[in-house]
């Protein structure tokens, strides 16, 4: 009311009081209060015109009585309808901005997801996006899934090359609604549809009788304590795979903590086994797999072998026909010198080859550090829901951020709107005095 | 200093409105107000306890700091009685000037004093919002910060009106 009044005055343009009229306005207050009067005229005057009030007839007075007695019987049952009403409102407004809220909020946090920042359940439920792929004019086929890159993308990135599987790739490819809750599973999950599309593509390669040189990128995450009994395990796994450690580094720290790397060579043909084992040694955080065709390779080396071998042959029938003592000495040179041409043909053949039978592992065993915010030991902790506990809160104060960007507006249009019905209420109002 | 310092710990309470202690004290004054406004007596009953009825829902809403119980009492009992005098004009029934139904509704009253017909009468030929004034200064009682609240006019504006008022009305009486 204030307000409005000052908003939009009605105040009469009237002349000033001067001091005799403020007097005069006094002396009718005080005569009002029943005080003694300095004008006698205006104390008649109030005594008339107070004499002269209307009164209220007696029975609408007894009346009205009664219904103040009862609380006014009618409305007092309209006022516990209205007290409802007033409890409703509040929750229906609260759900409303809920609603309004939630809506935007899912909309913000969908388009982080799609913007790619770390949210992995947001973007685990939505594994359909298809993976980018392209097809290099080379042999080259490298399949590669991290923890990350499942969590942004919901399936691995693959590069397929021309390998004749281009129907098991585009399977895989070929978006599925993954069942999997969190991105190790997902890894866990998605590991062995990798593999046998690489199977595939090396089956068909083995069926048109090409080599593939493989190798494999591994990378997991052991808890904290057990990274030196996860090394133990290795050297076990690869004897069972018919390979060998190449190399290993290790480095342990406090409470048994720290990084062990190994390059491993396994048979090829026991691949998916060893590496199904090394990831059970902990938790998946990446794999990166590659398939090189070294086919022509191999076909090279063996023709320059069997080219070499041929000629040994040749010249050991002209050594047979040879007739004269310089034309054998001649032919037994030239032999000498085929037989340590072939012998290195023949190594470099079984080098060839032995790249295609065994396969490279390039292991990383990692206990996480304390102080290491992107190393998890899987395990829930305080610190854990801590983390947790801020990110909820900072997505709420971000839903009510847009939220209530969202709802300004409108409470600003509803005010103004309020202000404009109470404005004309109370000039129709006034109007109906002066009519 | 102990009684002080209580006070001072006391925590605020908001004062809370006697419904029923109200009525008693001023239905009497908000008759006679809505009756200078709205002019007959029947109406002038029901536009009473209409006011009644709504200051009783919204008791609880009553704040003490933005004025006195009769000056919230008074400002809904004119708007319940210019929503009355708006629903006639909707209607556009030809009626009198209220201040006829003010001389004519209160020739029923049991009232042979002439002076008391005199004042009345004059009163009726007042202005509407002269007449409100008037009546809410003499039969109200309000002071004039009352009055500005209850019309929602300034202090100093409501000041001029009632003396605008009171000099009609003593010109008309003298």
């Amino acid at each position: 009311m204030s307000l409005l009044s000052k908003t939009h005055p009605i105040d009469d343009d009237l002349p000033e009081l001067t001091p005799e009229q403020l007097a005069e306005l006094d002396d009718l207050d005080a005569i009002l209060a029943g005080e003694p009067a300095n004008d006698d005229v205006l104390a008649a005057l109030v005594r008339d015109v107070r004499t002269a009030a209307p009164e209220m007839r007696l029975e609408a007075t007894e009346r009205l009585t009664g219904r103040v007695a009862a609380g006014f019987g009618r409305g007092g049952a309209r006022r516990r309808v209205w007290r409802g009403s007033a409890m409703l409102s509040p929750l229906g407004a609260t759900a409303c901005v809920l609603l309004v809220m939630g809506g935007v909020g899912g909309v913000v946090v969908a388009g982080e997801g799609r913007s790619g920042d770390d949210s992995e359940t947001v973007s685990m439920a939505e594994p359909a996006a298809a993976p980018s792929s392209s097809s290099p004019s080379g042999d080259d086929v490298e399949r590669s899934f991290e923890r990350g890159a499942i969590a942004e993308g919901g399936a691995p990135t693959t590069t397929s090359g021309s390998g004749g599987s281009s129907t098991a790739l585009s399977d895989l490819v070929t978006p599925q609604r993954s069942t999997a809750s969190t991105p190790s599973e997902a890894a866990e999950e998605l590991a062995p549809k990798l593999r046998n599309a690489t199977g595939l593509l090396d089956g068909a390669s083995r069926g048109s009788a090409r080599s593939v040189e493989r190798s494999v990128d591994l990378a997991v995450r052991v808890t904290a304590g057990k990274l030196e009994e996860a090394t133990g395990k290795v050297g076990s796994i690869t004897r069972d795979a018919n390979g060998y450690v190449a190399s290993s580094d290790l480095s342990v720290g406090t409470a048994g903590r720290g990084t062990a790397t190994f390059e491993l060579r396994v048979d090829s043909s026991k691949l998916d086994r060893a590496v199904d084992r090394l990831s059970d040694l902990g938790t998946v955080t990446s794999q990166n797999e590659r398939s090189r065709d070294i086919t022509s390779a191999v076909d090279s080396a063996q023709s320059r072998l069997d080219d070499a071998t041929a000629e040994r042959q040749a010249l050991l029938r002209s050594l047979a026909k040879a007739g004269t003592a310089g034309e054998i000495a001649s032919l037994r040179t030239r032999i000498a010198e085929n037989r340590r041409l072939r012998a290195s043909l023949d190594t470099q053949l079984k080098q060839v080859q032995r790249r295609a039978d065994l396969t490279t592992i390039d292991l990383t065993l990692r206990s996480p550090v304390d102080d290491d915010p992107t190393t998890d030991d899987g395990r829930w902790s305080i610190g854990d829901a801590a983390s947790d506990a801020g990110s909820v809160l900072t997505a709420i104060a971000g839903a009510l951020l847009v939220g209530g960007a969202v709802l300004l507006p409108f409470a600003l249009l509803g005010g103004l709107g309020w202000l404009a019905y109470a404005w004309r209420r109370r000039r129709a109002r006034e109007r109906a005095l002066d009519a | 200093m102990s009684e002080t310092l209580s006070a001072t710990m006391a925590p605020p309470r908001r004062p809370t409105l006697h419904f029923d202690a109200l009525y008693r004290e001023a239905r009497g004054d908000v008759y006679a107000y809505v009756a200078s406004l709205v002019g007959d007596r029947a109406t002038a009953e029901d536009v009473v306890a209409a006011t009644f009825e709504r200051a009783y829902r919204k008791r609880r809403s009553f704040d003490a700091s933005r004025g006195t119980p009769r000056q919230w009492l008074f400002g809904i009992a004119r708007n319940a009685a210019l929503d009355e005098l708006r629903t006639r004009a909707r209607r556009a029934t030809p009626v009198a000037d209220a201040g006829t139904h003010v001389a004519t509704a209160e020739a029923d009253d049991d009232v042979s004093d002439e002076r008391t017909l005199q004042i009345r009468a004059a009163i009726a030929g007042l202005s509407p919002r002269d007449r409100e004034l008037i009546a809410l200064k003499f039969f109200a009682g309000l002071s004039t910060a009352e009055i500005a609240g209850a019309l929602g006019i300034t202090e100093v504006n409501a000041r001029q009106r009632v003396h605008r008022a009171l000099r009609v009305l003593r010109e008309v009486c003298a």
